[in-house]
């Protein structure tokens, strides 16, 4: 067992905490902004237009985000009490549907509609959102979504390792100093 | 009176659910949250300490450095930490992807608004003395004379090098192919955000004369000319984007459009806010110098009356016979 000062503990304690801290600061703003990557913009749907967003992009297998905004066609002013269902099906038709209710309250923008999906398989995905309004009047859009495989994050295990090496690094240097 | 208006206020916002929705929408992050709360800590600590150190003197509170630790230094940073808080995490900050107004809004908080806020409260040193001693003592080697971080420090950030980056970063962000991409790409925004944060913390570094004092400091007049440069960078933007005949950032188009505002109306506005209150900052900045050099006019001993008495003085004020 390697016995450690109390100067060294401190510092390695500080390093770790600096790390933290920064990889937290660092990987906040990046999931900030939910809506993701845009794949239909002002569609057409009934009464209604549709913005659709995805993320993660690329999109991968696991969790998937999606984001709508619902505006009146004519005025384009937002539509909150709309029922917004998602549903995503593999476009070669092979596996069952997967269907999210789509909700604001999932949002951290009120004003999008938001649903997780989570297909298990890789592949070509035609994704449909569907709208019904408050007066029963209904409309649609869809897009294809091609999903990866699932591949793992390596920047989640090298930004912390890296940022604690270089803090224990620039602590030893000050030791040494 | 005052229940009846909350009442009102409440009944607005359970009714109208657009209104609802804009003020509920928060994006709270622990990171951020955590850093302004360890930063505002650090800061008070060190400034209570300076205090206690000073008071515990002598003669401590007719002590200069007392005038320097004074109260309102830590409101300052301390308010200059919660309007960052609320620029980068309340709806101001989520609805800024919805209505270029919020965005202007956000830019001005975060370049015109925190920056002086800030150095207005000399934040280096009370964040040292915040700091444990033999990290204090490092960090302050870091600012000697013979320092080679020092030296670094002083010749990339001088007052033309720094005026250069804030116009190149400032319009640079509002063409519209670099503005769209940032609201796209959400580390794009970020990098935006931090660049125009980081250079306007610059430019007002020289205004103000906060710590760390490397370069030589500016007199009044020049530090009253250096901030009023800065109203043509922002006039003719926010005169550009308010005068546009067309939507400038496509981005808004597909947006949500909340209260009836037009994407163009939306862009008038949002010039608008950077023409007129963005200018205005600069200004009541400029004006706070104007005074502050007023009064120290005012408080210098007044002339012996053998100097202003004299028949020669009196017949024409301020003339010296050689």
């Amino acid at each position: 067992m390697i016995e450690l000062s109390k100067p060294w503990r401190q510092g390695l304690v500080a390093a770790a905490l600096f790390a933290l801290l920064l990889g937290a600061v660092v990987a906040s703003p990046a999931a900030a902004h939910t809506e993701g990557t845009m794949q239909v913009a002002s569609a057409d749907a009934g009464p209604f237009k549709l913005t659709v967003w995805t993320s993660p992009d690329p999109a991968e297998v696991g969790e998937i985000h999606v984001a709508a905004a619902v505006v009146t066609a004519e005025e384009a002013a937002p539509v909150l009490d709309a029922q917004v269902v998602v549903q995503m099906m593999r476009a070669d038709g092979g596996d069952p549907m997967l269907v999210g209710t789509a909700s604001t309250e999932d949002s951290e923008n009120k004003f999008l509609y938001e649903a997780v999906l989570t297909p298990d398989r890789a592949g070509l995905y035609t994704v449909v959102v569907e709208v019904t309004g408050a007066d029963g009047a209904t409309g649609s859009t869809q897009f294809e979504l091609e999903v990866a495989g699932s591949g793992f994050n390596w920047l989640l295990v090298i930004v912390p390792l890296g940022l604690a090496v270089a803090g224990v690094g620039a602590f030893w240097m000050w030791r040494r100093n | 009176m005052l229940r009846q208006r909350l009442s009102l206020v409440i009944l607005a916002l359970t009714m109208d659910p657009v209104l609802r929705a804009a003020l509920t929408s928060w994006d709270l992050r622990i990171g951020l949250l955590l850093l302004l709360f360890l930063l505002a800590v650090a800061y008070v600590r060190g400034w209570w300490r300076v205090r206690q150190r000073i008071q515990s003197r002598p003669g401590g509170r007719t002590d200069n450095r007392w005038q320097a630790a004074s109260r309102w230094r830590p409101l300052a940073y301390v308010g200059g930490l919660f309007i960052m808080g609320l620029a980068l995490m309340s709806p101001i900050d989520v609805l800024s992807g919805q209505l270029f107004t919020m965005h202007m809004v956000q830019h001005v908080l975060l370049v015109m608004v925190v920056p002086p806020l800030l150095l207005l409260a000399n934040p280096l040193p009370f964040f040292l003395w915040g700091l444990p001693k033999r990290i204090r003592l490092r960090v302050a080697e870091l600012f000697k004379p013979e320092a080679r971080f020092r030296y670094w420090l002083k010749r990339t950030t001088g007052a033309g090098v720094v005026w250069m980056l804030y116009v190149i970063f400032y319009w640079g962000w509002h063409d519209p192919n670099a503005y769209d991409l940032a609201l796209r790409n959400a580390l794009v925004h970020d990098l935006e955000h931090i660049t125009f944060f980081g250079t306007s913390l610059l430019f007002w570094w020289h205004v103000i004369g906060a710590g760390p004092r490397v370069h030589r400091p500016f007199s009044r007049p020049a530090r009253f000319a250096y901030l009023i440069s800065a109203i043509p960078i922002n006039m003719f933007a926010g005169i550009a984007i308010a005068f546009a005949q067309e939507p400038l950032y496509s981005y808004y188009e597909a947006m949500p459009r909340l209260w009836g505002l037009s994407v163009m109306d939306d862009q008038r506005i949002a010039g608008v806010i950077m023409w007129v209150p963005g200018s205005m900052m600069y200004m009541i900045g400029a004006l706070a110098l104007v005074a502050a050099w007023l009064q120290n006019e005012s408080t210098k001993p007044p002339l012996p009356e053998s100097v202003w008495a004299t028949d020669e003085a009196l017949m024409a004020p301020g003339w010296k016979e050689r």
